[in-house]
Order: C-alpha cells, then structure tokens, then sequence
C-alpha cells in the first residue's frame, strides 16, 4: 500500500473525523461507530497524542533560537521593506525631460552617427590640410614679438607695431570680444598664428588657452579651440 | 493549535496603511510558530530562520492582496509551507534526488489498530508532552520520516491546514492527501513506538524541571 492507493473506507472516515473533514451527518456516523468500539477509541486517542507531541516537541525546539537571532531577521526584514518602499516611490518621480527622452529614442542611433560624424570631421580636416601648400612651412609667428626700444615691455605698453602678426590680429567684432577671453600682453607669448591660408590669434589666460582662427575670405567666420 | 489572536485582523488593516510597527508586531507574535513549522519541515535551524525571514518579507510584499476570507494565521502558514515545500524541492533536485516517500520506508501493512500508538507507553498524556526525553524521541522519528510524510504530518499537525490547502501547496489530489497522511501517521507513531519501548520511566523531578522550563517565555 503506498501514498496513492485508496484508503478502506473506515480508515478513511475516521481520519477524515479525527481532522474535521466530515460534514456533519458523516461525523455523527463515526461518532456512534467509536461509542461502540474501545479499540477505534484507542487508535484515535493515539493520534491525538501523537499531534500533541509532535506540537508541543517542535515549540520546545523554538524555544532553544535565542531572541538576538530574531531581533537579527527583523532587522533584515525591515531594511528589506525599506528597500521596498523606496523602489515603489520611485516611479512616481518627475517624469523624464524632453532631452532625455530624445536621448533614450536616438540610443540605437548613437554609435551609427558618431561614426558618420567622425568621418566627416577626418575628411574635412583631410581635404583642408591636402589644398594649404604652406602647412609645412615654419611657423613665422611663433616669435615674441621685439620689445620696444627703450625700455622693457609693460603690461599698459601699446601693442608692437610694425609686427606682421601682430597686424593680422585683428580685433574680432566687438560683441564677440565681450564674451572670449582677450590676451593680455604680458601673459601672451604668441599672439598668432598664420598657416594654410588662414590666420589666427591666441588667447591665454591663466591655464586656459584658446585658439581663434578666422579664413581669409571671410572674416566673419570663425572657429575656436580651447587648450 | 493555538486559536487565533483577536487583533491580528486590525495588525493587518495597520500595516496596510504602512504602519511598520504594527507588522514587527505580528512578525513578534508568529516567529517561533513560523519557525518551529519551518524547523518541522527542513530539520535545519539555519534554513527554518531563513524561511522566517523569507515568509515575513513575502507577507508584507502581498499584504495589500491580502482580503482576510481566511484568518493571518492561515494565510501566513500557507506561505510558509509553499516555501518549505519549495526549498525542499530545491535541496533535493541539487542532491538529485526526489521529493519522495521512497527514500524512507513505508512498511506500514498492518492494520489501523495495530500501529497505533499505545498511550500506556506514555503515562500520563498531560505529563508526557513536557517529558524531555518523549519530546526528543518525537524529534528523532520526525528526522527518519521520508520529507513528503513529514511535510504532511507537519501542515496537519502543527499548522491544522485543511486536506484542501495541503494538496494545493502539494500540488497533487485531496485523495492522495489523505492516504499519505494516513501513511505517515502509522509510520510515525511506529518510529515513536520504537523509541518509547527503550525508554527509562521518567522521574517526577524531570517532568517538573520541563514544567518549569516551559512556563518561562
């Protein structure tokens, strides 16, 4: 006989009466069945102080987990619900902004477009360096420019005349000036830069250095680099 | 089987209005009965307190869905046999090995009455439940049961599920639950039988030693 088979019908019954299975007609049977029979009597009172013992052994185990392990598990029980709770309030945050929301449309586009765009910043800096015959040349500008005779140069000194650079630096429009650092006489060890057709000037102030460079057909055209 | 408590319904409507301090009050009432069901099952005081601690989080995760057709009691042991079950499962799968009744032996072919267990061999019934060494002999045949017949004798016994909720967590026929009940209940009192036949009559010092021990909270 195994967990499968069918139980007699008597085992059965009274089991499902000592578990409170039984509807109540049921139950009323076995009960006048047991008034008769001493050795069902017995058989269900052994079950009943089997359940007792098995109870009350497993509560005496209980007793032997001190306090401090429980205090332990609620501690963890309670940052485990506090994690929980934090997790729940964090979808209800500000919603995402409309940048961030472009940004997370165009991801899968992102690696595509950075290559694109750093291919065309390689051809264009490819084919503008391929068409200036003088790219190579030394760069004449790279020079202090002479110090007034007479005396050593000053910060309030007027800037060197007669100085080719010095003459190709033209003052950017006035509205662009107000928001570039200027350089300084005195900080400024070169004050421009000539090379491909282009000119340019050089800003230093501080640890910062910025590059402004202007075409020569277009003196409204302008490109910097900060160093 | 401890009746249930009369407050455990407003403990549950507190915490679900996120009152923590009345949940640590329900975790204090039910740890050691969620454990000693745990400790039935798994026969591993790590593994029961990991289970305490895993029902209880599982509680306050699905107490919102929580209706109260049944009582917290019910509910929170429900939970904790589908984790025992569970964890059972898990252990013997790595042990490649079944959940099944196969492991142990199941020679029970004798009749009800025969295998019964003879409460003469007890004493006293009141006395006999706080008789160290019965109780100890109790814990031994609960370790030799196979863990099918333990997890039965253990929602039955100790947790008083219905045949309905054991085989739902069992995932097989209210019929199948009857009769392995049935089963492990005659091998269980043959253990205990065994054991009781070579135990010393206990002396009157050593029950009231555990009569006192018991009443110390």
């Amino acid at each position: 006989m195994n967990d499968e088979t069918e139980l007699p019908k008597a085992d059965a019954e009274l089991q499902a009466y000592f578990d409170g299975e039984l509807d109540a007609a049921a139950a009323q049977e076995v009960a006048r069945t047991l008034d008769g029979d001493p050795a069902l009597r017995g058989h269900l009172a052994g079950m009943s102080l089997m359940r007792d013992l098995v109870n009350r052994s497993l509560e005496m185990k209980a007793l032997e987990v001190p306090r401090a392990r429980f205090e332990q598990i609620w501690d963890e029980i309670d940052r485990t619900i506090e994690r929980d709770t934090r997790s729940a309030r964090a979808p209800q945050a500000a919603p995402a902004s409309l940048w961030a929301r472009i940004a997370t449309a165009l991801r899968p586009f992102r690696a595509p477009l950075l290559a694109a765009a750093g291919a065309a910043a390689v051809a264009i800096v490819a084919v503008r360096l391929s068409g200036s015959p003088e790219v190579n040349q030394a760069p004449e500008v790279a020079s202090l420019p002479e110090p007034p005779a007479g005396g050593p140069a000053s910060p309030d000194a007027p800037a060197p005349q007669g100085s080719k650079v010095a003459d190709r630096t033209t003052p950017a429009p006035a509205s662009e000036d107000a928001t570039l650092p200027q350089p300084r006489p005195a900080d400024a060890e070169i004050h421009g830069i000539e090379f491909g057709g282009k000119t340019g000037r050089i800003s230093h102030t501080g640890t910062v250095t910025v590059l402004y460079v202007e075409e020569e057909d277009d003196s409204q055209k302008k490109s910097e680099r900060s160093l | 089987m401890d009746a249930p408590d009369p407050d455990d319904h407003s403990l549950v409507e507190a915490c679900k209005r996120g009152d923590r301090r009345a949940f640590q009050l329900l975790f204090e009432r039910y740890e050691r009965k969620v454990y000693a069901v745990a400790y039935g099952f798994l026969r591993s005081q790590e593994d029961a307190l990991d289970v305490v601690q895993e029902a209880f989080i599982k509680v306050h995760r699905y107490l919102p869905n929580f209706e109260g057709q049944s009582s917290f009691y019910t509910w929170l042991y429900r939970i904790v046999a589908n984790l025992c079950i569970d964890h059972i499962r898990r252990n013997t799968r790595k042990k490649d090995v079944e959940f099944d009744d196969k492991l142990r032996h199941d020679g029970d072919q004798d009749s009800a009455p025969a295998e019964s267990l003879p409460t003469s061999l007890l004493g006293n019934p009141g006395e006999a439940v706080e008789n160290k060494e019965i109780l100890a002999a109790v814990q031994d045949s609960l370790k030799y049961l196979s863990d099918k017949h333990r997890a039965v004798i253990i929602m039955r016994e100790l947790q008083g599920l219905s045949y309905a909720d054991m085989a739902k967590a069992m995932n097989c026929s209210k019929g199948t639950i009857m009769s392995r009940l049935f089963h492990a209940r005659r091998n269980m009192q043959k253990l205990l039988r065994e054991r009781l036949e070579n135990l010393p009559e206990p002396s009157d010092d050593a029950v009231a030693d555990l009569q006192q021990e018991a009443a110390v909270p």
